[in-house]
């Protein structure tokens, strides 16, 4: 990988696999990543985007509190409730906060400027819990991605898999409860649940996509 | 036809049976629960 971490001074490269299981992976139980690319457009319409770094970079903190990983119908009044990690830190119990949370993520910018870019939209400290050794990591390259002039992506380890993956569960149960004469129209998904909950433990160091209707779910494992 | 039963039978085929499925439903469950807590 070309892209650069802003963690260290003067840049180093990035090692995939190590840096996304130390840095987003950083709590073991937790290993469902979701990845979000901004922006989405058409091939022909690349050459007259008029994207900024900091419109982008807006759009993307909105998509991973409004936990959608399309930019079209984003809710635009979700922020997160209090300034503090204190205050959002379970203070008031019973309460929910709609805002999808996040362990870790990390942010890949590619582009033109991208080393000048201020990454606070994504790396406010409110979006994560404070017992984070590191929130958010940045990396950035000059070179395009896609030859659009300026992308961003965000893989992070946030709470956006839940809903899908309760469905599946639920489905899944139904599945096992059913009678023989009982409707198996779910099967398929059912399926691929399982073969990514069943094999996981015979396997080293693994990455499992699923696709889930529109969205794209990283399901990570590294087994000790 | 007995559709569940096929079903049943081409985990089986893989060595998935009942224990299999109870062990991997606790595991989604024990990972949901950990990020709804969050």
């Amino acid at each position: 990988m070309d892209t650069k971490t802003k963690n260290a001074r003067n840049g180093r490269k990035t090692h995939g696999l190590h840096d996304v299981v130390t840095d987003v992976c950083c709590f073991p139980a937790a290993r469902l990543l979701s990845l979000r690319q901004l922006p989405v457009l058409p091939q022909k319409s690349v050459e007259f985007e008029t994207f900024t770094w900091p419109g982008l970079l807006k759009r993307t903190r909105q998509m991973l509190l409004s936990g959608t990983t399309l930019e079209e119908g984003l809710d635009w009044g979700l922020e997160p409730t209090g300034g503090s990690t204190e205050k959002r830190d379970g203070k008031t119990p019973g309460r929910r906060n709609a805002y999808t949370k996040c362990f870790a993520s990390s942010l890949f910018l590619r582009g033109g400027n991208s080393d000048l870019v201020d990454a606070s939209a994504v790396g406010d400290p409110c979006l994560y819990p404070p017992w984070v050794p590191k929130p958010c990591s940045v990396n950035w390259s000059n070179s395009k991605f896609d030859g659009k002039e300026m992308s961003v992506t965000l893989l992070s380890n946030c709470q956006t898999p839940c809903p899908p993956i309760g469905r599946m569960l639920s489905r899944a149960y139904q599945v096992r409860i059913s009678t023989p004469n009982g409707s198996l129209s779910q099967s398929p998904i059912n399926a691929r649940l399982f073969a990514v909950c069943t094999t996981v433990h015979d396997c080293l160091p693994t990455v499992y996509i699923a696709q889930y209707k529109t969205r794209l779910t990283l399901l990570f494992y590294t087994h000790r | 036809m007995k559709s569940a039963g096929a079903y049943k039978h081409q985990y089986a085929e893989h060595g998935v049976g009942d224990d299999e499925f109870a062990e991997a439903f606790a595991r989604v469950e024990d990972v949901l629960a950990t990020y709804r807590a969050l």
